[in-house]
């Protein structure tokens, strides 16, 4: 065999079979992950601050110095102290550790953002499959229902559930996923519509394939890309906009440790005593800054045609 | 023409989009080891002619009338399931776009063995059927281990007419299955439908523009234009004796390999 007219190939028609690692998106993990790093070093850092960062919330109970203390622990006598040896991020008003609560709000914030992001992506994913694959009235019933949800500003529409329900954890997750999910619904219908016209979704039909089948088997896994650069890319929005709904007290409730409403709670002492709010704030912010930078990062791994000025 | 009862019958078909009828086929058989070409350029019927072979067309705008028996099942008004029954078992369609027909998140053995459990074969009977149809397309066994963008086009293509043949399938339907390749690689798979029509009787639907590539293999062609068939009959008639004026046109319109430079010139200069 000495021809190759495939696109990938053609570069190197000497080679009888190019060697997986020449071919983008190919290749073992490990391969993909050393490209990743070789290519996007700001990704890769953001990646391992963010295994750091999942680490130190599942080991929470264990790292925290006061652990207790990001539960319902308080030391009246210990209130505000500044940032020192035994309180590296000092104290709150109620003498709890702020180390520890950052700590054990990471576990918040990250299962707010796990949760959120599952129910969008399951709820929204199948829905939009189903309409790309599907079309006709089925998608114009399921994408003008998207709509309806995608009319509101989003944050408006948490903040509206979110208040009509009774403030918790629990509704901050329902109150964002609402308003996440028809973004998932609109991006894998376009991709499913797109898919489902490629050949091999022929080819699978052709040999009597189930429909569902070919859903499953064809459709989903060739939608799914983009949708894992958009999860990545709203991991760091959902934990934002968690945090702005506990600090506008209609998400998760003091004594639980949450990023957003420690912000909150030490506002009005900032000016004196600024460590309350700064560490849970900078935690919101390095943590959002790294979802960020690791979608960037996977979206131009991905897909090299749109990436942006970064490179 | 032998006596051997077709696999495919097409009677009185006839494919309309409103009013206009874009493919109608008076009658055309395929009967087991033969390899029926059916030539035309862009727009003359002859995909659709294929689509109804498949009972594709029900649950489209076309409205279709006459027979097409596949198998001895009538795909004319069938039933989806019916249809999907058909497809892949009595007759598998290879397509144009080679490594576009194979999943590309799927290795290629994953593939051919989920299409065999489609059709109810599994385990040590699928292995030996998809080794036994490798080696009739002359791919390596090993080939099963590559993803789609690791293979060459050719080798695709030959996967596609592999996994036809791994479903036992006896008629092979092919759309335009080589048009994508260069002209080394579309006497390669060409040769290997050739090799499976003599060495296991499989009958080819061969749907092509090029007469002059498929003249090579076919022994009976159908001439399509406008979705009307004018010109049949078996491969020496149809290339040599044919008074079919756009028969002749579609001949002289295909560039030759062995056709001498003069006559080109002649051509160019005397039309």
């Amino acid at each position: 065999m000495s021809i190759h007219p495939s696109p990938v190939t053609e570069a190197a028609p000497a080679l009888p079979v190019p060697p997986a690692s020449r071919v983008p998106g190919a290749g073992s993990l490990a391969a993909r992950v050393g490209r990743l790093v070789g290519r996007d070093r700001l990704a890769a850092a953001s990646a391992v601050v963010l295994v750091v960062i999942v680490l130190l919330a599942a080991l929470a109970p264990w790292v925290a110095p006061f652990p207790g203390d990001g539960t319902t622990a308080t030391h009246p006598a210990d209130r505000l102290i500044a940032p020192g040896a035994a309180h590296w991020f000092g104290t709150d008003q109620v003498g709890r550790d702020v180390l520890s609560r950052v700590l054990y709000g990471a576990r918040t914030s990250l299962g707010i953002a796990a949760a959120v992001l599952a129910i969008s992506a399951v709820v929204g994913v199948t829905l939009g499959v189903v309409a790309g694959f599907a079309g006709g009235w089925l998608r114009d019933v399921i994408m003008r229902v998207t709509d309806v949800f995608l009319a509101f500003p989003a944050l408006l529409l948490s903040l509206a559930l979110a208040a009509i329900l009774r403030p918790s954890v629990e509704t901050t997750i329902i109150a964002i996923a609402a308003t996440w999910w028809p973004w998932y619904a609109r991006l894998s219908a376009s991709v499913a519509q797109s898919v489902r016209t490629r050949p091999y979704v022929d080819a699978a039909r052709c040999l009597g394939v189930h429909p569902a089948k070919i859903v499953l088997r064809h459709v989903l896994p060739n939608s799914l890309t983009p949708v894992l650069v958009q999860l990545s890319l709203d991991a760091g929005g959902v934990i934002l906009t968690a945090a702005s709904l506990s600090y506008l007290g209609l998400g998760a409730t003091e004594p639980t440790s949450e990023w957003g409403l420690m912000v909150q709670s030490g506002q009005s002492l900032f000016t004196t005593h600024w460590w309350v709010s700064a560490f849970p704030g900078l935690a919101i912010l390095v943590t959002a800054f790294c979802f960020n930078m690791l979608g960037e990062g996977l979206r131009d791994l991905l897909d090299p045609r749109a990436a942006g000025g970064r490179s | 023409m032998t006596a051997a009862a077709p696999l495919v019958a097409v009677r009185d078909l006839v494919v309309r989009y409103g009013d206009r009828t874009v493919s109608a086929v008076p009658a055309l058989d395929v009967r087991p080891g033969q390899c029926v070409a059916v030539v035309g350029e862009s727009g003359s019927g002859k995909s659709t002619l294929l689509l109804a072979v498949l009972g594709l067309l029900n649950g489209s705008p076309a409205r279709v009338s006459g027979s097409v028996v596949v198998g001895g099942t009538e795909m004319v008004g069938a039933s989806e399931r019916t249809a999907r029954g058909v497809r892949g078992s009595a007759v598998a369609l290879v397509l144009q776009s080679p490594q576009g027909s194979l999943n590309p998140t799927m290795r290629l053995g994953r593939l051919v063995r989920h299409a065999l459990r489609r059709h109810g074969v599994r385990g040590a009977e699928a292995q030996r059927r998809v080794a036994a149809a490798l080696e009739a397309v002359r791919l390596p066994a090993d080939i099963v281990d590559r993803y789609p963008h690791e293979v060459s086009g050719g080798q695709a293509q030959r996967f596609a007419i592999a996994t036809a043949v791994a479903l036992g399938a006896p008629v092979i339907a092919a759309d335009e299955p080589t048009s994508a390749l260069d002209v080394t690689v579309q006497a390669e798979v060409m040769a290997v439908l050739d090799g499976l029509r003599r060495e296991q009787g499989t009958a080819v639907l061969l749907v092509s523009h090029d007469l002059a590539l498929v003249s090579t293999v076919a022994d009976h062609v159908v001439v399509m234009q406008d979705g009307a068939v004018v010109d049949a009959g078996d491969v020496d008639h149809v290339l040599h004796r044919s008074t079919v004026p756009y028969t002749r046109a579609l001949l002289d319109a295909v560039p030759r390999l062995g056709r001498t430079a003069p006559a080109t010139t002649e051509e160019a200069t005397g039309a």
